[in-house]
């Protein structure tokens, strides 16, 4: 069965380990492809003729779900204690806080070149 | 209790021969090592945590001395002890060693030694990382010292660009504080990330997290806060040291770089640092106002909850220091909210103090005086920062001398005075022996009126529009006065701090021997002899209430703590390891190489050499400490 | 304290710890994607040698693209080798492992080859470098950090391919594997996050 795959110093695997593993095997390779098919879509946004806010919004909830794809079965959050995602998301909420805020604090450039760039957003407060 | 004499048995996992290090050649020290190997070698976390105290003493008297040379400078109008330029190199270096060299460490000293004690553990979760906390703090230490000898850094402790980049700081100053602050950056992570596996895996069984003493749940808290705040300053130093050296443009206005985004990111990182400073202090406070009311902490939950607001909310509330920089009405009103809001959760904690001391049985010990002491200093502390946070008030405050009294007051009328609190009351633990009450007394009111003395005036200076940062002042401007008494004050504070530091000596030679429980105490701490065994506890007991200890002495039979397991195979301790101080060793070339790039090192040219022989010693002593393992051996104590 | 010691949380020591490093580290690079997004805010017009260039055509999404795949697949082969060291099937976490330093060379050698393009400059591009403009600044700092992650992640990866072999590999490193492992697709998930906000953006 298993002589040649086990080493010396590994005893034979837990039957319920050997069975959680086989079907994360198969969790696996969905996830894999799911991410592959968000990956191109977020690549297809590069062509839709929306206007600039839709498709960053759709490139950040793309990305969003492939982030909490990894997290949640990668990263074996889905099956570890539920303590792991409270202490991750901790650093996740600090974290994004502090970007969103500094991105509110520092308004688009006077000098706005409509080629697709940065959003044109006007500055939100007078200086 | 008695101890009896422990026996060691070495159990290396069926070798008896111990490992070697340094590619054979040198043993990993055992027990019964020369003292100097074992303090430079332990992952004992009350040696490190003595170490961490007695390098932030040693730093304490430094700034103290950097900040006695501003005071005299300033004593008269138009006075030139020292230049413009040394005057900033002191209240620069003055400031960085206060906060990274003296508070952060002390505070650092008193988690490694108590807290472990307090969960009922023998030792942390990572015991050579934690010798590697130490160690490379030191490195960084003795990294940013060194810049006396070359040149100090001279751009404030918060180092503004662009007067930080390399336009207008071209001397090496500005490098050995930002290659010495990401070093300790990583001393302060490290430890953090220890300290926080320990406190949330390693209780004692029945230690709920709500049964915890308060002091341990600061701790806890402080470290989330470490983790988190720390990566902004490690990203705004790095990206400063490419903007210095590398040629980028992060803060070069001329290719559309903002300036402003140095102090963004510094105070995202620097407003969580002031509590980190302060939260243990609450923690060790929070201890002490029980014990000698010989009451329980008023509102536990509350003051832990609080402790978590004041945390979180700290990462929401950094521009209140760049209300004069113009961000703009939204901005500014935004951060000014969100600072009033972090009064409401200090303000219940001052409350639940009180109410701690109501009605109990109070004894003026030195230790209670210093925390009473710091209830009053923070409070006056708190209210003048709820003054900062209204904006037009600030744009009158900002850099002058009221900021300055705003941050003293809370700094050593708060975290200093806590600080000196909790070595007085933890002290006999350390070392067995009493510091005398008299003499400590009187190091007290000399603190606490050499302080006021030195403090209280630059409220009036600030409010009269001394700025801040300034090497010296015009006589005709009123200040004369309160300056000189400002400087007495200083003096006079300085005596204070002296006299304790040489207390604490004297105790540890000549002091009067005490027990294990000298207070009358609360917590799990006190159930150790003075000082502790080395492996803490004969058997972890098993905990059914909160204050265990004090229940254990007055509390219900169903609250006292159970005996605990013995250990069939002896008490297992960590081995000694060379490597953490080896890799702290690396660092340090790392940062020393890297400041003198492109400059030779007392005549030697090659100092890009040195980084990279030290990243491979770094790397070297990372693989061998992965490989040589914890092992450990055993103690067998003849009596519980 | 070995790694299979009972712990208060019953998560072992090394996992609590690297997730809480993880914690951190998104605070770290959200610093710098921070600064990133800041300046091309606030910068739209990214300007080399007197003229405006547009980041499009300085980046080559073809190849960035193909090297977000080569991640997410290293990201597949890690989650597979832990899992076979879960199963106790050394051979099987062997290969998977070097799956991932694979497709973990692979990206870096796509970033050293996009980078040197970048610096070089094309028919449509002038060069771009740390040095000629912020968003050289930003953009290499950002991508050039993550990286020496990858890297870092990479001698990980490696160290423990070739101490498998060792008669020292047992069962108490099979957690050891799976902390690598967690390093390993955070670092993914830093890319997930750095290739849309960094490069998809400014084609939309």
């Amino acid at each position: 069965m298993s002589e040649t795959t086990v080493k010396s110093g590994f005893s034979p695997a837990s039957k319920e380990m050997l069975d959680g593993e086989s079907k994360r095997y198969f969790t696996f390779f969905n996830v894999i492809l799911t991410l592959i098919v968000l990956t191109f879509l977020e690549l297809i946004l590069i062509v839709l003729p929306f206007h600039h806010i839709v498709l960053l919004t759709g490139l950040i909830v793309l990305s969003l779900i492939k982030f909490v794809l990894v997290i949640w079965y990668f990263m074996h959050l889905k099956w570890d204690q539920i303590f792991l995602t409270a202490l991750f998301i901790l650093g996740l909420v600090i974290a994004t806080g502090t970007v969103a805020a500094l991105l509110l604090l520092f308004p688009a450039g006077e000098s706005v070149m409509d080629n697709g760039g940065a959003p044109a957003v006007e500055a939100s407060a007078g200086q | 209790m008695a101890y009896g004499t422990t026996t060691s048995t070495t159990h290396d996992s069926g070798q008896e021969k111990p490992q070697r290090s340094f590619f054979g050649l040198v043993q990993r020290p055992q027990n019964g090592c020369h003292p100097v190997i074992d303090w430079l070698t332990t992952v004992d976390h009350k040696k490190i945590g003595i170490m961490y105290g007695g390098f932030a003493l040693l730093f304490l008297i430094v700034g103290g001395l950097e900040a006695l040379l501003i005071r005299a400078q300033l004593f008269l109008p138009e006075n030139d002890l020292v230049t413009a330029r040394v005057y900033n190199q002191l209240f620069t270096m003055h400031g960085t060693t206060m906060i990274f060299l003296a508070v952060m460490p002390l505070n650092a000293a008193f988690f490694n030694y108590f807290m472990i004690l307090q969960i009922g553990a023998r030792d942390v979760a990572f015991p050579r990382l934690n010798a590697f906390s130490l160690w490379s703090f030191v490195a960084g230490a003795v990294l940013i010292n060194l810049s006396w000898f070359w040149e100090a850094f001279h751009g404030g402790w918060f180092g503004y660009a662009p007067l930080s980049g390399i336009d207008y700081n071209p001397g090496m100053g500005a490098d050995f504080w930002i290659l010495s602050l990401q070093i300790l950056g990583v001393a302060s992570l490290a430890a953090s990330f220890n300290f926080i596996t320990t406190i949330l895996n390693m209780r004692a069984p029945g230690l709920k997290m709500m049964r915890l003493p308060v002091f341990t749940w600061m701790t806890l808290i402080t470290s989330f806060l470490i983790i988190l705040a720390f990566p902004a300053i490690t990203i705004a130093l790095l990206q400063l040291m490419f903007d210095r050296h590398f040629g980028t443009h992060f803060f070069d206005a001329t290719f559309g770089g903002k300036p402003v985004l140095w102090q963004h990111l510094f105070w995202i990182f620097g407003h969580p640092e002031v509590y980190i400073l302060i939260l243990p202090a609450m923690g060790i406070v929070s201890e002490v106002l029980p014990t000698f009311s010989r009451k329980p902490l008023f509102g536990y939950p509350l003051i832990i909850m609080s402790g978590a607001f004041i945390g979180f909310l700290g990462f929401a509330v950094w521009s209140h220091h760049m209300f004069t920089v113009g961000l703009g009405v939204v901005a500014t009103i935004a951060f000014s909210l969100m600072t009033m809001l972090i009064a409401i959760p200090t303000g219940v904690k001052i409350f639940n103090w009180i109410g701690t001391l109501w009605g109990g049985k109070i004894s003026f010990t030195t230790p209670m005086l210093f925390s009473l002491g710091f209830i009053w200093m923070f409070m006056m502390g708190g209210f003048t920062g709820i003054m900062h946070s209204s904006v037009p008030v600030d744009h009158q405050q900002q850099d002058t001398y009221f900021v300055v009294a705003h941050f003293h007051y809370v700094l050593i009328g708060g975290s200093v005075f806590a600080l000196f609190s909790g070595l007085y009351y933890w002290m006999p633990k350390i070392s067995g022996k009493f510091m005398n009450e008299v003499w400590g007394r009187v190091n007290f009111w000399t603190m606490f009126v050499g302080f006021n003395l030195a403090f209280f005036p630059m409220h009036l200076l600030g409010m009269t529009g001394m700025p801040r940062r300034t090497h010296t002042y015009l006589g005709d401007m009123g200040w004369n006065e309160w300056n000189a008494w400002s400087t007495v004050g200083a003096m006079i504070l300085g005596l204070g701090i002296a006299s304790t530091i040489i207390q604490i000596i004297h105790t540890c030679i000549k002091g009067e021997k005490c027990g294990d429980d000298p207070w009358d105490a609360r917590t799990l701490e006190w159930a150790t002899s003075s000082p502790p065994k080395d492996y803490n506890f004969a058997r972890i007991p098993e905990i059914n209430a909160r204050d265990q200890v004090w229940a254990d002495k007055y509390g219900k039979p169903e609250e006292k703590s159970g005996l605990g397991q013995p250990e069939a195979h002896g008490i297992h301790m960590p081995d000694r390891s060379w490597y953490p101080l080896s890799a702290s060793f690396g660092l340090f070339m790392v940062g020393l190489g890297m400041v003198f790039h492109k400059r030779n090192f007392l005549g030697w040219d090659h100092t890009l050499e040195m980084a990279i022989i030290g990243g491979v010693i770094i790397l070297a002593s990372i693989y061998a400490w992965a490989f040589e393992g914890p092992r450990g051996y055993h103690l067998h104590p003849e009596k519980d | 304290m070995s790694a299979t010691a009972p712990t208060n949380t019953g998560i072992p020591n090394k996992k609590l710890a690297m997730w809480a490093f993880l914690a951190s580290d998104c605070m770290f690079f959200g610093t710098l994607i921070s600064t990133h997004l800041i300046y091309r805010r606030v910068n739209p017009d990214v300007v080399i040698d007197g003229s405006v260039v547009p980041v499009t055509n300085i980046f080559d999404i073809e190849l960035t693209s193909a090297s977000t795949f080569i991640l997410l697949m290293s990201s597949l082969t890690m989650a597979l080798a832990v899992s076979a060291m879960h199963k106790h099937n050394i051979k099987a976490a062997r290969n998977f492992l070097l799956g991932t330093i694979l497709f973990g060379s692979l990206f870096i050698g796509a970033q050293v080859y996009e980078f040197n393009h970048f610096v070089h400059g094309t028919d449509i591009a002038p060069s771009l470098t740390l040095t000629n403009t912020i968003f050289g600044s930003t953009f290499y700092v950002l991508t050039g950090t993550h990286g020496v992650h990858v890297l870092l992640g990479l001698i990980w990866l490696t160290t423990w391919y070739f101490f498998s072999f060792s008669k020292k590999f047992g069962e108490e490193h099979v957690m050891d594997v799976e902390i690598t492992g967690l390093y390993w697709h955070f670092v993914d998930i830093v890319w997930v996050l750095i290739f849309p906000l960094v490069y998809i953006l400014e084609y939309i």
